[in-house]
């Protein structure tokens, strides 16, 4: 998968160096939803969201010779991209950023939870994603969807400066190690289950 | 530089996220290119995140790729979106269906482990009932070799020089009963040859006699069960005998004949 992931990459970063509009198609097929997710993360609106990720692929085709692949995934780019047109959007007159005075409580309620869209990724990943420790999973909301600095994470969760740094670290390893130790732990299911079934129905 | 220390700083993290400053970033950007284990440590944290991401992805609306195309000038029948067979890199799809494909392979092996295996087991069993009917055949052909040796020798006794036969003709009391001696003067050998008596009652015996100078020898008691053992069956050797009977004796034999029991005889002609 992952190296799917890489040529699928190094794809569309020719076609983007190339003008291509079919580099435009590719990002659409792959990334869109995933992008359309981050967004409304930020902006639960979905009208304002809709503009926010037209406005992020007319971004990705204007600076496309601006990527360089030796700093970061092109996917990571793209969430930069999306992030910052999302905040400008919010930060703009009619979108105020209420949330962020809200209570943690509230946060996690409103966006741990979900938006009320139709979530398209695969349950699985979803309850990795949830059994996450809610210190993390709030530290990577934050820092992630909603593009905090570090001053304003420390000012919501009341973190020290000094700390927040590693501490979204460990979170990140959480999330790494969740995500490794399930994809084998399903493959030694799976394969168990299609033994037993085997001799079973003999 | 401590890569370990740097890496667990956090600021790879940090950096991904946006969340460091400008010189962190710049400092990290010139670092990425002198440590390659740096940038492996970054792609990881990378594709983390960006697995999270998509676990969080929601579908665009139908219409959203005509309003971008439009918005970018594109004219979107030029360039239909794109067939490549490359898998939703945000999906777990790929994951799964290689995880099935690993799945159906594992299987497979299985059931091809456990025909081999079925298959080598039947042949087993084959080669085992051979095996067995080649031990028998075998032990069977030994037999018959050793019945064959026996034969022969019998035959060489019978195609010996200066042989003579003394053929023995059934009495009044069994007419169809004959028995030969096989009697050679030169080896000074003789043999009883029985073609047909009738089963002895199990308390009698048969017993072979020489009339010499008009007097019955004893020449021993003899069985009438068919073999190579009993088809020619060596007997004491007697000069000048004049005639062979048989009579029917108790077991073990008589000193003297029973003149009534008597059931072949026959007149010796010196050749």
């Amino acid at each position: 998968m992952v190296q799917e992931q890489d040529q699928l990459e190094i794809k569309i970063t020719s076609l983007l160096r190339a003008k291509d509009q079919e580099a435009i198609s590719l990002i659409y097929k792959h990334y869109a939803d995933t992008l359309y997710g981050f967004i409304l993360k930020i902006i639960p609106s979905k009208e304002a969201a809709q503009d926010v990720l037209q406005d992020t692929f007319v971004k990705i085709w204007k600076n496309a010779d601006k990527y360089d692949a030796s700093k970061a995934r092109l996917f990571t780019w793209f969430v930069n991209i999306a992030r910052n047109t999302a905040i400008d959007k919010v930060r703009s007159a009619q979108f105020k950023r209420d949330n962020k005075t809200d209570s943690i409580e509230n946060f996690v309620h409103k966006d741990v939870t979900g938006t009320e869209e139709i979530n398209v990724a695969d349950s699985g990943l979803q309850k990795i994603i949830q059994s996450l420790d809610e210190k993390h999973s709030i530290l990577i909301e934050l820092a992630y969807f909603k593009g905090y600095t570090q001053r304003e994470i420390e000012e919501e969760l009341g973190i020290p400066l000094g700390t927040i740094k590693t501490r979204i670290r460990s979170a990140i390893i959480e999330l790494r190690k969740k995500l490794g130790s399930d994809f084998s732990r399903n493959l030694l299911t799976i394969l168990l289950t299609l033994i037993v079934l085997y001799y079973t129905s003999d | 530089m401590d890569l370990k220390k740097y890496i667990s700083s956090g600021i790879l993290e940090n950096y991904i996220l946006g969340l460091a400053s400008k010189e962190e970033c710049s400092d990290l950007e010139s670092n990425l290119k002198l440590y390659p284990e740096l940038s492996i440590e970054l792609k990881t944290i990378e594709k983390a995140l960006e697995v999270f991401a998509s676990a969080h992805q929601v579908k665009a609306p139908a219409g959203l790729e005509a309003g971008i195309m439009d918005k970018l000038g594109f004219n979107k029948t030029v360039h239909p979106a794109s067939s490549t067979p490359i898998a939703k890199p945000s999906s777990h799809n790929t994951g799964f269906t290689s995880l099935l494909l690993a799945a159906l392979l594992c299987i497979l092996s299985l059931i091809a482990a456990i025909w081999f295996f079925n298959q080598n087991n039947n042949a087993r069993t084959e080669l085992n009932e051979v095996n067995d009917d080649y031990t028998t055949l075998k032990s069977d052909c030994e037999t018959k070799d050793g019945q064959i040796q026996a034969l022969e020798n019998k035959l060489q006794i019978l195609r010996e020089a200066n042989n003579l036969k003394v053929q023995m003709n059934g009495t009044d009391r069994v007419p169809d009963a004959i028995a030969s001696v096989i009697y050679n003067p030169t080896s000074k050998k003789s043999y009883i040859d029985v073609l047909h008596l009738p089963p002895p009652p199990s308390d009698k015996q048969y017993q072979l006699w020489a009339i010499v100078d008009g007097a019955p020898v004893d020449m021993g008691v003899f069985d009438v069960v068919f073999g190579e053992d009993t088809i020619l069956q060596e007997v004491p050797f007697i000069e000048k005998p004049q005639a062979f009977a048989v009579t029917l004796e108790k077991k073990g034999g008589s000193p003297t004949p029973t003149m009534e029991e008597m059931v072949v005889v026959g007149n010796f002609v010196a050749g």
